[in-house]
Formats: C-alpha cells, structure tokens, sequence
C-alpha cells in the first residue's frame, strides 16, 4: 500500500509543479504585454483589459487547486506515516482522512467558483453595483 | 488631485488597473496587502479620497480591511469599493452592511471602472 501512496504523491507533486510553471508563464506573458502596452502607448481597451486580467484569475484558480494538492499531500503523509507505526490506527482513521480529502476537494471547487468573477459571464450587467 | 488607494494582493492585478487609470486625474498608491495599506492611512503618509481593494486577501481580506478603515476617525466617510472576482450576493450584503459603498466584479470593464471612480469622486 505504501508504494500505491508514493505514487499517488510522485502524481501530485508533478501536478503542483506544473501548476507553478504555469503561473510563472502566465505571469511572464503578462509583463511581456504590459511592456508592448507602455512602448506603443497603447490605450487599453476592453478586450486588452480582459486579456490582462486574465492572469491574475488563472493565478488565482491555481492557488486555490494547489491548496487542495497539499492538503491531499499533507493527509497522504500522515496516512503513510500511521501505515509505518500503527496498522490499527489507520484502519480507525481512514474515514477521517476520506473525510479530510472530500473536504479539500470541496474547498477548491468552492473556490474555483469564487474567484471566476465575470469570466464566464461578461455580458452580463452585473459589474458594478452601489449601495 | 483626489488620491486613490489600490488594494491588491495579485501584482498584476494593480498594474492591470494602473494602466487603466493612467489617464485619470488622480493620485494613484498602490498596496499589495490591506495591512500596508492601513500602515500608509494611519502614519499619515497618505490620506484617500477613495480606496478600491480586493476581497480575497492573505493576512487581511478586504472585509476585515474594511472594518480596521471604518474604525479610523478620519475615513468614516471615505468611499471604498470592492474590487474583486466574488459574486455572491450574500458577500455584497455583508459588504453593505460593514459600509462598502460599492462592488466592481473582476475582471472589470475599463470604462466602468473609471466610470465607477469618476461617479464616486464626483469628477467631471
């Protein structure tokens, strides 16, 4: 069960580490544009706006997935560390690691929500709103 | 010139409304954190006339931000708006309720937004 674990983690770590590549790249893009922007004093328009706020939310999105990569990661090491020193114990704590990585998984899709903003729905006349 | 305080923990987010607002007729400080942000209000070495912030923050979301703000005597009355990719109605009424004066979802429209500061300050 240990190397099923091991494998499980090695699967996760290449995960999170693209995920950092990703968001280096996708920040890269971003300075690269905003230097064309500066040097051909280009006005930003509502297109080149979205294109630079675009960053910023993937960035976002994939802080929220990496946190439920180390929380699964986090609960895989314990789970890994009973499995070493007490069989019985992990038998007893199973469920809550199950539960422990359900509710990783729900914090992330929770976020994945949270942080799309207009994204999906730019059409709508939701923008801004005053009290 | 109305000074306006950016609040945002992406810093391609504040460069993203940095090049937006370029072209306003306003002084524009810009802080990665809400607790910066409340250090630059309360040492006096910059007093708003509006301060837009981000809602999901480190350290210091932008509601707790707004609660530290509300607390200083000077910026009762200061408008503050929320800028940020939440849409749940629930959050603006909380917002409402802790006196944000208004909500901008992400990723804004450049026109409203300066539009939105415009109306706020009350610029031509």
């Amino acid at each position: 069960m240990k190397n099923l674990f091991v494998s499980i983690d090695e699967l996760l770590n290449h995960i999170s580490v693209v995920e950092q590549d990703v968001g280096v790249f996708t920040y890269d893009a971003f300075i690269a544009m905003q230097k064309y922007i500066k040097d051909n004093n280009l006005v930003v328009d509502d297109e080149l706006a979205l294109a630079l706020q675009s960053q910023d939310v993937i960035a976002q999105q994939l802080s929220a997935t990496l946190d439920a990569i180390n929380g699964f990661r986090d609960g895989i090491e314990h789970f890994e560390a009973y499995l070493a020193t007490d069989v019985e114990k992990v038998k007893h704590d199973i469920d809550a690691i199950t539960k422990k990585f359900d509710d990783a998984t729900a914090k992330a899709k929770e976020k994945r929500e949270a942080y799309l903003g207009r994204m999906h729905n730019q059409d709508e006349d939701d923008e801004v709103e005053f009290f | 010139m109305p000074t306006v305080i950016f609040i945002d923990d992406s810093e391609t987010a504040l460069a993203s409304t940095k090049m937006v607002t370029d072209s306003m007729p306003i002084d524009v400080h810009q802080y990665l954190s809400a607790t910066e942000a409340l250090s630059a209000i309360n040492s006096g070495s910059v007093t708003p006339d509006l301060v837009i912030t981000d809602l999901n923050m480190p350290v210091m979301n932008g509601f707790e931000f707004l609660q530290e703000f509300r607390n200083i005597a000077a910026m009762k009355r200061i408008p503050v708006l929320m800028l940020t990719t939440e849409t749940k109605a629930e959050m603006k009424q909380k917002g409402k309720a802790l006196g944000l004066t208004g909500w901008i979802v992400k990723p804004f429209n450049p026109t409203q937004l300066k539009s939105a500061i415009n109306r706020v300050l009350r610029l031509g």
